[in-house]
């Protein structure tokens, strides 16, 4: 026991002698070394200095051009209702074929249109998908309707208009997409086997 | 002064951020968004399509459209929880 606490003392001795002795090491840096030590932080803070302007640059850019974005979005809603009320006031039997229906229609484009043109103004635009290809960047595809007079693949119907602002994607149109008939042969032969 | 970037694979959404001093910052994707959809789909003219986009299309192409593969990474592909979805 005696011994291990001769050692341990001993080891803290050396401890103690070996402090100066780093300090001493670390004196000895160059101070060329020091020099280029503090010429590359410096160059790498400059850099990183230099990378956060343009990325507040860039975030400022988009804080102005797409700032009303979610704004934007839900405003859409307005233009569905305004058609909603339109197709309900049309299927409506008792005041169909009205003076005064005629009119309320007729107002209710009026708004319709004062909207889009105030949309359009402000860089968001209608997509049109009827009759082209399904392009998953602009159209979310619903369901798939059987159809042999159009391509595999085109829009034929549109459940929902979509609108873009500048180059980002306001709302998907909702659509439906045609798709190969299946085989009436395969049918015919299916119901054979059952 | 390495960077720093942290990539939260999600089952059904991911999300990008990196470092800026001492605090995270989410990245957003090209569309503007925050979360992107853990979705990849192969077209039938081999392109290949990543997070909405191909959320958006796999209603008409279901086969090559994947999705949750988080579930599955890890499995050989002989797996029978493989096998079972693909």
């Amino acid at each position: 026991m005696e011994k291990e606490q001769r050692s341990k003392s001993e080891e803290k001795s050396d401890d103690k002698t070996k402090l100066p002795e780093t300090n001493e090491n670390e004196n000895q840096i160059k101070p060329e070394d020091k020099i280029k030590d503090l010429e590359d932080k410096l160059a790498r803070t400059l850099a990183e200095m230099e990378n956060q302007r343009r990325r507040f640059e860039k975030e400022k850019n988009d804080a102005f051009e797409y700032g009303g974005f979610s704004f934007a979005r839900e405003s859409l809603n307005l233009i569905d209702n305004l058609e909603r009320v339109k197709q309900s006031l049309e299927n409506d039997e008792e005041i169909k074929n009205s003076d005064a229906l005629k009119k309320t229609l007729e107002h209710l484009d009026i708004v319709k249109k004062d909207l889009i043109s105030i949309l359009k103004k402000n860089n968001i635009d209608e997509i049109h998908a009827v009759d082209k290809k399904l392009d998953p960047n602009l159209h979310q595809a619903m369901m798939e309707i059987e159809d042999i007079n159009k391509e595999p693949g085109t829009i034929i119907q549109e459940i929902q208009k979509g609108y873009t602002m500048k180059d980002r994607l306001l709302r998907p149109s909702l659509v439906a997409v045609s798709k190969k008939p299946e085989k009436s042969e395969e049918k015919s032969e299916e119901k054979v086997n059952k | 002064m390495s960077k720093v970037i942290g990539i939260d694979l999600g089952t059904t959404n991911s999300c990008v951020s990196i470092m800026e001093g001492t605090q995270a910052k989410v990245l957003e994707n090209t569309e503007g968004a925050r979360t992107t959809p853990s979705v990849v789909a192969f077209t039938d003219n081999n392109e290949k399509l990543v997070g909405q986009p191909a959320k958006r299309q796999a209603v008409t192409n279901p086969e090559n459209t994947i999705f949750a593969v988080k579930r599955l990474i890890g499995r050989n592909f002989e797996d029978d929880t493989v096998k079972k979805r693909y």
